[in-house]
């Protein structure tokens, strides 16, 4: 006989393996570089009540990002009307978790008789569903501005598509072969993991089965729990300010007001600005993913997730703030998320001390579009920039990585940007002196320089250019803010954050991110590493 | 006379040595223990200790982890970079990611970095996307900067690599040939001479790397060619690559980068030469040894290689196997984890080693679980070179398992195999399905030491119709190392999209490339060779990022390069699209094929142990204790076939059958294993 020990951890590792099967068949077969190289998907396995069993996760803050759009499909579809092999697609932002070209299909499995046993789940970003503008949406100012939305239809019935429905989607995108193959990988990936869970439930028997999920799911709260134990209790609040809607100048206030109780984490948001005119509305699903994930670094950074580790956190935002946007406000814009992640940081570092310094805390990157000088085709490319990160109460913070949120997001290559788009770069370098000091120090952030080589609009993409980070014990956040400067030297200087610019040959711009902030104060630092940095031209001063 | 070809390779633990005498047809292998404070020594030892004439010894191939580790344990040398004014930080910028495994480490530590950024200069010159140079290299700045890194000898050998040089090499080669000159005892690596493939940070994290580990590895190259030349070897020396292919030891040490995975390349190469014996075109390889299992696809008779390769976090743009390294091996440690029984991926390794090693360790392993379900035989374990000790496993299993638990150590035991093989074989379906593949379309070869004990249990679980053995698996990675061939190659930029017009030019390059590196292998070998030529174009639809390397003849029409190449493309990643296609480079590999021993078991010289008996075993197939028959794979007659439960020793490690498999032996000596309904 086998210990239920054993049998726990091998239901667990096989649910794993089904998403992470789940996973390699969406990467392996799908159209669009955002999916297979930026990895801008969520992929889950939940139960009938729609708890998480497993995911395979693609950007690091998408850790529970389809359990959202599934409670909501839950409560609003009639789930007796749905058959074996219905695949339902989900991208309305307000139930969903993400904006509208985050397209999240979802297949019911029915494992014997007429019930749904488990949901599967898969989100991928879709390159083109008929917003406004190609590419990225920086300027909407309502939802039907971003894109078709389907609100939870049938898009397969029992394992056959409608062709009616499909026709709609192809004739409202203006790149509908390319969805037409994402759609097919998602779909693909969908009956992957139907297979395997089908696998599972064979091997251990329904019952087994359904118990094996509900001790994993008490045991992964358990674990949370235990982490929580070395948390001070009490509450904390922070603030940080997003630089603006993209619309008009003014700054946007974000608040969070963390509470942790015996066996409780909650974060409240209530404390932040209402709703914007602008595309930077975050619904209110991505507020809660973007809250769990900064809680898994906090309680269980090593273990694969399931609902369980979630029990505790409660999140809270009222329907019409910033981050419980209801229709019909804009959301396009995810990089609100970006700069309130580390909210929850700033709220706890005092009182926690293996809480890092703020990072440069943005995605600091550009778009650039155009048509391409030798080859005569349209271009787009984008570049997510690395930012410094905050160091910790034991050492310096990183160098030129992509935002926590983001962190398995990779830069793109000067030569793959200069072979596909109408650029050449100057310089790309760390910035000295730009990691904030302290006993440790800050990350440093990059510098980029370059000159438009033919007629191209660029778009820089910062949305936290106007305030810095912060440090604690004496650790003082980055010189450096993000932003871009357009025309440098030129009497028409101009140093932005969101910005859109066509630009012509010859012409340049910089790009900056910022660093990391230190940590303790600079005096106490050793000498070695004081003479490391400035051997090393980390430190020049 | 040239009798003897003689194959070392050197893995965590052991050296393994395998002889092959060609006049006698008969194949020798032993063990000794690795010397990790001087690595050369104990090759130069197992020479020693052959019993045969070595002049009489024509070839010697050797796989090593010398590179590799000396990369793990950042035991290279001072390097320094050369590269464009203004992109120094490349390297140190790198691509910006974490792993997956760091993914949620918002206080990521970062570690220094490999290269100082001290030791970086940069010099003027800069050529552009297409190829064009935009500014000529300032060879004064290149002469300062390099006498400035060298300087007191600080930096012992220099990477040069600069932006665009894939499409444009003038620059780099005209600098490497200035500091090879000017800098004669500065070892000098470039990135667009390891691979012509484009990526600024891949390429120079590549050249670094060769720099970083090739005063190490031609050091050691240099004293094991005079340890064995001492002892009068004056035959071909090989050295693995990371691919399968065998370099001449000068070849290895101008090029260091491509072998640092030789060592589980020679395993490899050995699944291919089965292959193509045994008319096998699927084979699924895995390796297992003390810590860890790896596993390799053979897909229509052709290993497949890693798509983006990587060593520690570092980028290597090299043809290495797609060799999956998964933490399943006999040292692998089961713990209790609150509710959960979690077994790996540390591993007590061979120091301390497995509970019942008596050398220390005290957590229970995957061989103190073998030894309590009788799968190992504690009075004769490795033909008796190794102690070990039942009271011991039992021990660290009640200790660390039982009494957590609440249960016995029968199930205990049983419980460590099976979770170790559900997740073992969850990872080997996740890697065939990025190619869209089902283990059942495969044959399992299973070697290592470890190889048989748990091969069965993975077959079984990924219900695989068959699954091999080859004669002596313990030492199968030093043995496939003789199955490799010489092995060059060379490349060349293109840049074209696939047309009529281009493949005219594709042709007159291909010509070019196959005179210029055939002029180069004779050169290198002093011999008038005569290698088959075989030619690869890296080729991607126009605006994708990566290529895929397919087959180029010089018959080609672009109608057939392009249809090869889309067809490739539909199989690698489900979907193909009728779009323009873009030639970037083009490689000719060149192999003069060696002489190779057949697989055969009456060719072995054996010693392998006790006499057959009956044991206790715990049978998979029930889930209780059966007894078995217990025989030496020596007296195992070609034709024999039986149905488990059954263990079959041989010198190096047991195989352990269940009660819903069969075995039967080949003409050859493999055993072959098939599963049987009950």
């Amino acid at each position: 006989m086998t210990s239920r020990a054993a049998e726990l951890e091998i239901v667990s590792g096989l649910f794993l393996s089904a998403a992470e099967q789940m996973r390699r068949t969406l990467v392996r077969t799908a159209f669009n570089a955002v999916i297979y190289e930026v990895l801008d998907f969520g992929i889950s396995i939940a139960d009938r009540q729609g708890r998480m069993i497993a995911e395979a996760a693609g950007i690091t803050s998408f850790i529970g990002a389809n359990d959202y759009a599934l409670n909501t499909l839950i409560r609003k579809l009639d789930l007796s009307t749905l058959r074996p092999g219905d695949v339902v697609m989900l991208n309305y932002p307000y139930w969903n978790s993400a904006h509208a070209s985050d397209a999240l299909l979802m297949a019911p499995v029915f494992i014997d008789g007429d019930d749904i046993d488990i949901f599967l789940c898969v989100r991928a970003h879709w390159l083109d569903i008929g917003a406004k503008d190609s590419g990225y949406v920086i300027d909407s100012c309502d939802i039907h501005q971003e894109g078709l939305i389907l609100p939870g239809v049938r898009v397969i019935k029992e394992g056959k598509l409608d062709e009616d429905l499909w026709k709609i989607l192809e004739f409202n995108s203006r790149l509908p072969e390319a969805i037409r193959g994402d759609f097919g990988a998602q779909v693909a990936s969908l009956r992957t993991g139907e297979k395997c869970v089908r696998d599972i439930f064979r091997k251990f028997g329904k019952a087994n089965t359904l118990d094996a999920i509900e001790e994993l799911i008490d045991n992964a709260d358990w674990e949370t729990r235990q982490a929580l134990k070395d948390f001070p209790k009490g509450s904390w609040t922070a603030e940080e300010w997003l630089d603006d809607d993209g619309i008009s100048d003014e700054m946007i206030k974000m608040a969070v007001k963390v509470t942790i109780g015996d066996d409780k984490f909650t974060a409240d948001f209530n404390g932040s600005d209402s709703m914007v005119k602008g595309p930077v509305n975050v619904p209110f699903g991505a507020t809660v993913t973007m809250t769990k994930t900064y809680f898994k670094f906090l309680t269980s950074p090593n273990s694969p997730s399931n609902h369980g580790h979630y029990r505790a956190l409660e999140v809270k935002a009222d329907p019409g703030k910033l981050f419980h946007a209801i229709y019909p406000s804009a959301t396009y814009m995810p990089w609100t998320k970006m700069v309130a992640f580390e909210m929850i940081a700033k709220a706890l570092a005092p009182v926690v001390d293996w809480i890092p310094m703020s990072s440069g805390g943005d995605e600091p990157g550009f778009m650039a579009v155009g048509r391409h000088a030798r080859t005569g085709g349209t271009f787009v490319v984008s570049n997510n920039e690395g930012i410094g990160w905050g160091a910790t109460h034991k050492h310096d913070g990183a160098n030129a990585l992509q935002h926590p949120s983001t962190s398995t997001v990779r830069n793109t290559p000067i030569e793959v940007l200069e072979r596909q788009a109408n650029l050449f770069h100057e310089e790309l370098a760390l910035i000295n002196d730009s990691g904030g000091t302290g006993k440790f120090r800050g990350g440093l952030g990059v510098r980029r320089q370059v000159r438009i080589t033919s007629e191209t609009e660029v778009i820089s993409m910062k949305k936290k250019s106007k305030t810095g980070g912060w440090g604690l014990k004496g650790g003082k956040p980055s010189p450096v803010k993000n932003h871009m400067v357009l025309w440098p030297g030129e009497e028409r200087e101009k140093k932005v954050g969101l910005y859109r610019a066509r630009m012509q040959a010859g012409e340049r711009f910089i790009n900056h991110s910022a660093g990391g902030a230190g940590w303790g104060d600079p005096g106490q630092r050793e000498k070695e590493a004081v003479e490391y940095d400035l051997r090393n031209r980390y430190v020049t001063r | 006379m040239a009798k003897y070809k003689f194959s070392i390779d050197i893995g965590g633990t052991f050296i393994d040595a395998v002889l092959f005498d060609f006049t006698n047809e008969e194949l020798v292998a032993f063990k000794l223990p690795t010397t990790p404070e001087d690595p050369a020594a104990g090759v130069i030892a197992a020479a020693e200790r052959l019993n045969v004439p070595v002049d009489e010894i024509f070839e010697f191939v050797h796989g090593t982890t010398l590179g590799l580790n000396a990369i793990l344990e950042r035991k290279g040398t001072t390097v320094g970079i050369i590269t464009n004014s203004g992109f120094e930080d490349i390297f140190e910028i790198g691509r910006g990611n974490l792993n997956f495994t760091d993914m949620y480490r918002f206080d990521y530590e970062q570690s220094r970095k490999i290269v100082e950024r001290r030791h970086v200069r940069g010099v003027g010159g800069r050529i552009d996307s297409w190829g064009r140079e935009v500014a000529p290299l300032d060879v004064e700045a290149l002469r300062r900067s390099a006498a400035e890194l060298a300087r007191d000898g600080e930096c012992k050998a220099l990477a040069v690599s600069f932006l665009h040089s894939y499409a444009n090499d003038a620059h780099e080669v005209r600098a490497v040939e200035l500091l090879h000159r000017e800098f004669p005892g500065v070892e000098i690596s470039s990135g667009a001479a390891l691979a012509r493939e484009y990526r600024e940070y891949e390429r120079t994290s590549t050249a670094v790397l060769d720099a970083y580990i090739k005063p190490v590895l031609k050091n050691y190259l240099g004293r094991v060619s005079g340890g064995i030349e001492s002892l009068g070897f004056n035959g071909n020396k090989y050295i693995m690559n990371s691919s399968g292919g065998a370099l001449t030891f000068d070849m290895g040490e101008a090029n260091p980068v491509s072998t640092v995975m030789s060592g589980p390349a020679g395993g490899v190469a050995g699944a291919l030469y089965f292959a193509k014996h045994t008319g096998k075109k699927n084979i699924l390889s895995i390796d297992i040894g003390g810590t860890s299992l790896d596993a390799c696809l053979i897909i229509d008779f052709e290993p497949t290689d890693v798509f983006e390769a990587e060593i520690d976090n570092f980028p290597i743009l090299q043809p290495i196997f797609d060799i999956r390294n998964l933490g399943a091996g006999g040292g692998s440690i089961a713990r209790v984890d609150h509710k959960l029984l979690r077994v790996g991926p540390q591993s007590a390794g061979a120091v301390p080693g497995p509970a019942c090693y008596g050398r220390g360790g005290k957590s229970a392993t995957v061989t103190d679980a073998a030894l309590m379900l009788g799968y190992l035989d504690s009075s004769d374990f490795m033909s008796g070179e190794l102690k070990i000790a039942k009271d011991l496993a039992l021990a660290a299993l009640s200790e660390d398992i039982c009494k957590p638990l609440s249960i016995g150590v029968d199930e205990a035991a049983k419980s460590i195999f099976e979770v170790l093989v559900s997740q073992t074989s969850s990872s080997i379906k996740e890697m065939l399905l990025e190619r869209g593949r089902d283990p059942r379309d495969f044959t399992l070869l299973a070697f290592g030491g470890c190889g048989p004990l748990l091969g069965p249990m993975i077959q079984r679980e990924l219900e695989i119709p068959e699954l091999l053995i080859p004669p002596l698996p313990s030492v199968f990675s030093a043995w496939g190392m003789m199955a490799s061939d010489l092995s060059f190659s060379d490349s060349t930029s293109v840049l074209e999209s696939i047309s009529e017009d281009s493949l005219a030019r594709l042709r007159s390059a291909s010509e070019n490339l196959a005179a210029k590196s055939l002029a180069e292998l004779r050169r290198r070998i002093g011999a008038d060779v005569a290698p088959n030529a075989k030619f690869l174009a890296r080729i991607r639809f126009i605006g994708q990022e990566h290529t895929l390397s397919v087959d180029y003849f010089e018959t080609d029409t672009h109608e057939t390069l392009f249809r090869r190449f889309s067809d490739s493309h539909l199989d690698r990643f489900g979907h193909t699209f009728d779009e323009p296609a873009e030639i970037v480079s083009l490689s000719i590999r060149l192999t003069i094929v060696t002489r190779k021993p057949a697989i055969s078991r009456d060719r072995i010289r054996r010693d392998d142990g006790d006499a057959p008996a009956k044991s206790e075993i715990l049978d998979m197939a029930t889930g209780a204790l059966a007894e078995s028959l217990r025989s030496r794979r020596s007296e195992l007659q070609p034709g024999f076939s039986a149905k488990g439960p059954m263990l079959v020793k041989d010198e190096g490690s047991t195989l352990v059958i269940h009660g819903d498999q069969q075995i039967s032996v080949e003409e050859n000596g493999v055993i072959s294993v098939s599963l049987v309904e009950r």
